[in-house]
Parts: C-alpha cells; sequence; structure tokens
C-alpha cells in the first residue's frame, strides 16, 4: 500500500514541477508519467537487489531510455521528459539530512548520510551514462541494419 | 546545391544569420538546453544557409561563433548569458523552430520575426508556478513518508514560499543567498506549523518544502553535459547545483535551529 501511495506521490510531485517548468499538453502528463515508472523501477529492483545505490541505476537508465523514446516520438528535446521525470529520483532527504547533521555536530550520521547522497549522485550519472550509450548504440543498430537491407533488395 | 544557398549570404546577410542564429542559440541556452543541443541547433542553421567553416563554443555563460562567408570572409559573434530561466515550452518551441529553419530556409529578415514571436509567448503564468509550488511540496511530504496534516501544511507553506520568492526576485538578491533565505523561511515556517499542532515533526514539512528549490534540472544538464564531452560546462553546473543545493539544505536547517 504504502509503494502505491508512493507512485502517486511521485506522479504529482512531477506533474508540480511540469507545472513550474511551464510544459503544457501531452508532454506535461508524459514526463511526469516517467518520473512515476521511473521510481516503480527504482521499487520493483528491490526484489532482485538490496543496494540502494544500484536500484537508483536502474531507475536512472529506465528514465534515460524512456526520455530518449518519448523525445524521438514526439519531436520534442529529451531534456523535457528527462529534466521532470528525475525529480523524483533526486537523494533531497539525504541532502538535507546532511546538512542538518553537519550544523547539529552529530558526526557519524552526518558521514553516513553524506556518502548516501554522494552514493546515490554516482548511481543516477552512472545511469543516464549508460543510457545514452545503450541508445547511441542501439541508433546506430538500426541504422546499419536498415542500411544493409536496402543496399541488398536494391540490386 | 550549395551555391543557390550562398547567394542568400551575399551583401550583409553573414552578419545577420550569425546574429539570428546566436540568439536562438541564447535563447536556448537561457531556457535550459543542454550544450550540445545548442552547439548543433547553431552550427546546423549556419550549415543550412551555406556558411562554410563553422566553429561553434559555447559554456553555460557564453557562446562564441566564427563562420566563413564568401563575401564577408571570417565573422566573429558571441553572447553573454546573465540568468537563466528554465522554461521548457519555449525550449520545445525553440527546438522545433530551429528544425523548421533548416528544413523550410526561409528568407533572413523572416528570422527575425520568429524570434520576436518567441519573446512574445508568455512564461509561466503565476497561477501555475503557484499551483505547482504547493503540489510539489504536498507530494514530496506524502512521499517521503509523512502524514495528510504534514502534507497540508507542506502545501501551505510551499504557497507562502512562492509568493516569498516573488519579492525576491524584485530585489535581484544573489541566486544562492535568495534560496537560502528562502528556505530558512520555509523551516521557520514549519517549526512554527508544527508548534500550532498541524503535522507531527517538521522533518516531514521540510523534506517536501526543500524539493521545491533543489535544482533537479540543473543536476540533469549537468551529467547530460558531462558525458556528452562538454566537460567544462557539466563540471560548471555540477559544481552550481551542488551548490545551491548545499545553501537550500543550509538555510533550511539554520532557519530550524533558530526557533
Amino acid at each position: 500500500m504504502r509503494e502505491i501511495i508512493q507512485l502517486a506521490a511521485a506522479f504529482f510531485g512531477a506533474l508540480g514541477f511540469a507545472l513550474v517548468f511551464n510544459l503544457k499538453g501531452s508532454s506535461m502528463l508524459w514526463s511526469s508519467l516517467g518520473g512515476m515508472l521511473s521510481w516503480g523501477v527504482y521499487l520493483t529492483a528491490a526484489i532482485y537487489f538490496k543496494g540502494e545505490g544500484i536500484r537508483y541505476f536502474f531507475a536512472a537508465l529506465f528514465l534515460g531510455l524512456y526520455a530518449e523514446v518519448f523525445a524521438r516520438l514526439k519531436k520534442k528535446p529529451a531534456t523535457v521528459f528527462l529534466a521532470v521525470g528525475f525529480i523524483p529520483l533526486i537523494p533531497g532527504f539525504s541532502l538535507y539530512t546532511t546538512m542538518h547533521c553537519a550544523l547539529k555536530n552529530q558526526r557519524e550520521r552526518f558521514a553516513f548520510y553524506g556518502i548516501q547522497s554522494l552514493l546515490i549522485a554516482g548511481a543516477l550519472a552512472s545511469g543516464i551514462i549508460v543510457s545514452l550509450i545503450l541508445f547511441q548504440l542501439l541508433k546506430e543498430f538500426i541504422k546499419q541494419f536498415f542500411e544493409y537491407f536496402r543496399k541488398r533488395f536494391s540490386k | 546545391m550549395d551555391d543557390e544557398y550562398c547567394v542568400k549570404l551575399s551583401d550583409d546577410t553573414g552578419k545577420l544569420l550569425l546574429s539570428y542564429a546566436l540568439d536562438i542559440g541564447a535563447e536556448m541556452l537561457v531556457n535550459g538546453a543542454e550544450i550540445s543541443r545548442v552547439e548543433d541547433s547553431i552550427s546546423r542553421i549556419c550549415k543550412a544557409y551555406g556558411a562554410k567553416e563553422i566553429n561553434v563554443f559555447s559554456i553555460p555563460y557564453v557562446i562564441l561563433v566564427t563562420i566563413y562567408c564568401e563575401n564577408e570572409g571570417y565573422i566573429t559573434q558571441s553572447r553573454r548569458i546573465e540568468s537563466f530561466k528554465y522554461d521548457l515550452y519555449k525550449l520545445e518551441y525553440l527546438n522545433s523552430l530551429s528544425r523548421n529553419i533548416c528544413r523550410i530556409k526561409p528568407d533572413i529578415k523572416s528570422i527575425k520575426d520568429d524570434i520576436k514571436s518567441i519573446n512574445k509567448l508568455n512564461g509561466a503564468s503565476f497561477v501555475r508556478t503557484f499551483i505547482g509550488y504547493g503540489m510539489i511540496s504536498a507530494a514530496f511530504t506524502i512521499f517521503f513518508g509523512g502524514s495528510t496534516a504534514e502534507a497540508v501544511s507542506a502545501c501551505i507553506i510551499g504557497f507562502m514560499m512562492h509568493a516569498y520568492e516573488t519579492v525576491l526576485k524584485k530585489l535581484k538578491m544573489n541566486k544562492f543567498l535568495s534560496s537560502c533565505v528562502c528556505a530558512g523561511a520555509a523551516g521557520i515556517l514549519a517549526v512554527l506549523f508544527v508548534k500550532f499542532n498541524i503535522g507531527e515533526s517538521a522533518e516531514n514539512i521540510s523534506i517536501g518544502n526543500i524539493m521545491v528549490l533543489i535544482p533537479g534540472l540543473m543536476i540533469t544538464n549537468s551529467f547530460r553535459d558531462l558525458f556528452s564531452g562538454n566537460i567544462i560546462s557539466g563540471f560548471v553546473r555540477f559544481t552550481e547545483s551542488v551548490l545551491l543545493s548545499i545553501a537550500v539544505a543550509l538555510g533550511m536547517s539554520i532557519g530550524k535551529l533558530i526557533l
């Protein structure tokens, strides 16, 4: 039950950012849906993986591919889908707790949450980079594929 | 094919073309495009009108372009970007505009009207951002495990933050300071709300409000810039977003420790 509430909250949080960023029409809906689905990936990855970093990695990877695919489908920049969908993944909680503990002089919690936010940021970055590489490979592959068939049938 | 469009670059039009291409690029950068998109659009537009040897360099604060035209030789122009105002609708519009320019290749003077029409597009209206702030705050309070009462108070604080931020924007305060102050006010309000028994924990309320101020778009753009080869821009944006989020978290905690 908590997961379903979280998914709905992720959707509405992303929708709020879509409003602030002045998105209009269908891209508002699709970009916020991307945020919800990427959080869904994070939650389902928990079945297979225990580590938090790898779950964030898969969520970011999914979101990157989602954004690239929708950018091609809707003929809009990928940033539109990526920026809004990325919001639920941003480690706001651990970032805030890190600073709070630093001010309250709780060193152990500060170190714990500091490392956690760094870990999540690294995982998100690597998710994005792998999605970029995968998508480029896929694009190249499809291009070569069609090229091959065109040559073959034109002869 | 090239010769046909070189005719368009006769007389003084090379300079005009370059300045319009730069206007479009600068406008893209302001509205939150990544560097590779800006550089790509500018060089595509210039190439479409038959300019030779196009050198584009851009970082988040400046765009620098040199092209070679047959009549005018080398032309260099630059644009300094002072401040960012993320507006993804404008970005979509600019993207399709630059695609259209490359495809249809309209008369250079008519591009000017297109650029004027971009500036006429309204930014995010007051109502949209107002609702957006409340929605983000409430949604993320629930997302991080807060109760309904806490979500309601986060929503109200979100509305207040919006009003506060519009005032701060008019003062033209430093970006880091203004988000720090804004977060501090939100922290104080969260503690006050808990004192009046709307919600149990101020932490849960603040976490919703903090998400409003954290620069999510800048973080995603910095990752994309870093890994598409624009290392300088990626680091500039990454550092800026880290500093901004530290400022926000700091302001929030200071606000809470005061009370």
